[in-house]
């Protein structure tokens, strides 16, 4: 005999990633899923970001890796509330885990929310975590190709950051070709480039990430009343 | 690459399902799988064997159907395959505002089994 069953297997994740999104909504607090591979500096765009948001837009980080608390304590050096997970062989973050770590934070004074995900261009496109919105990250020395080989992530992601941009005279790869790739598989998407080292571009992504903040608050509000 | 977890999840949902209806044994669990959603048959097929072993699942197997990435355009409505390298436009209108419809799925179709006292 046959029983239909027609059900996501995702649900059980899905269902948690609605109610982070509703918790969020309700606390007002805007939250950015971060990715990218190992080292291509999320967690040094996040301490960037920290410089010069601080006393500004009140946010947190929930930092996810495989092990250690190295990345809570570079960012903790800033007074910025964060709380490390450690998913041990797990390769991407899930709603679960978000949720878990929420009970640590005090939403109620916070207007932003990182969270960095495990380093990986596959595994964390498959998980809603209840955010916002996608950041993508990717570093020259990755190389120009893995927009081409990673396509399901960078179309998910309607920023991608170009990092390590002043490492370009060193490393093969071509600007040209990965703009162009980007905008082929997320023609609506934005492309940012910096460099978290030498500074340059980074008031694109500060101005971004207040706007988008703000746009936030505006829309919850305007929905309030 | 986290076939053991989406192992994990499906089992949950096959018991869930098998003890409600009075299914046993579940000897076939029909799936959905989007060729975007990023999960591999192979890989899944093995991490099923092995997260069900000694569990009243063990000896069931998977049946994958693999789903066709599929897109519409949302400024004419055509709609169209998806090619697989996500360089795409619409072939009707060139428009490259499109949503992908289906391919990203991982679905629990159906179980076949023995039902007590069904027919």
């Amino acid at each position: 005999m046959e029983i239909k069953v027609v059900q996501n297997i995702l649900k059980a994740n899905d269902a948690l990633a609605a109610a982070n999104r509703k918790q969020f909504r309700d606390k007002g607090v805007f939250v950015i899923d971060l990715m990218s591979s190992p080292g291509a500096g999320k967690t040094t765009l996040l301490e960037k970001t920290a410089e010069r948001l601080a006393g500004e837009i009140a946010f947190g980080v929930i930092e996810g890796d495989l092990a250690t608390a190295a990345d809570a304590e570079r960012i903790g050096a800033y007074q910025i509330p964060v709380l490390q997970i450690n998913t041990g062989k797990g390769c991407h973050l899930d709603a679960n885990q978000v949720q878990n770590a929420l009970q640590y934070f005090d939403l109620d004074s916070l207007d932003l929310l990182f969270i960095e995900n495990v380093g990986n261009l596959v595994c964390p496109a498959e998980f809603d975590l209840g955010q916002h919105t996608k950041v993508l990250l990717l570093s020259t020395p990755e190389g120009d190709d893995k927009p081409d080989k990673y396509p399901v992530m960078f179309r998910q992601c309607p920023t991608v950051i170009i990092n390590k941009v002043d490492l370009t005279p060193y490393v093969p790869f071509n600007l040209d070709k990965v703009r162009a790739s980007i905008r082929r598989i997320q023609p609506e998407g934005r492309i940012l480039e910096l460099s978290c080292q030498t500074g340059q571009g980074l008031d694109a992504w500060i101005e971004l990430v207040r706007q988008e903040t703000k746009r936030f608050k505006a829309e919850l509000q305007a929905s309030a009343s | 690459m986290h076939e053991f977890s989406i192992a994990e999840s499906l089992i949950e949902i096959v018991q869930s399902v098998s003890e409600k209806e009075g299914m046993n044994p579940v000897e076939v669990v029909h799936l959905r799988i989007g060729r975007l959603s990023g999960i591999q048959a192979e890989a899944l097929l093995l991490a099923y064997q092995l997260v069900t072993q000694e569990t009243p699942l063990e000896g069931s197997r998977l049946e994958i159907q693999e789903v066709e990435p599929r897109a519409v355009c949302r400024d004419c409505g055509h709609e169209f395959d998806f090619p697989e390298d996500f360089f795409c436009c619409c072939p009707q209108c060139d428009s490259v505002r499109i949503d992908i419809k289906q391919g990203r799925e991982m679905v629990v179709d159906s179980l076949e089994g023995e039902v007590a006292n069904g027919d």
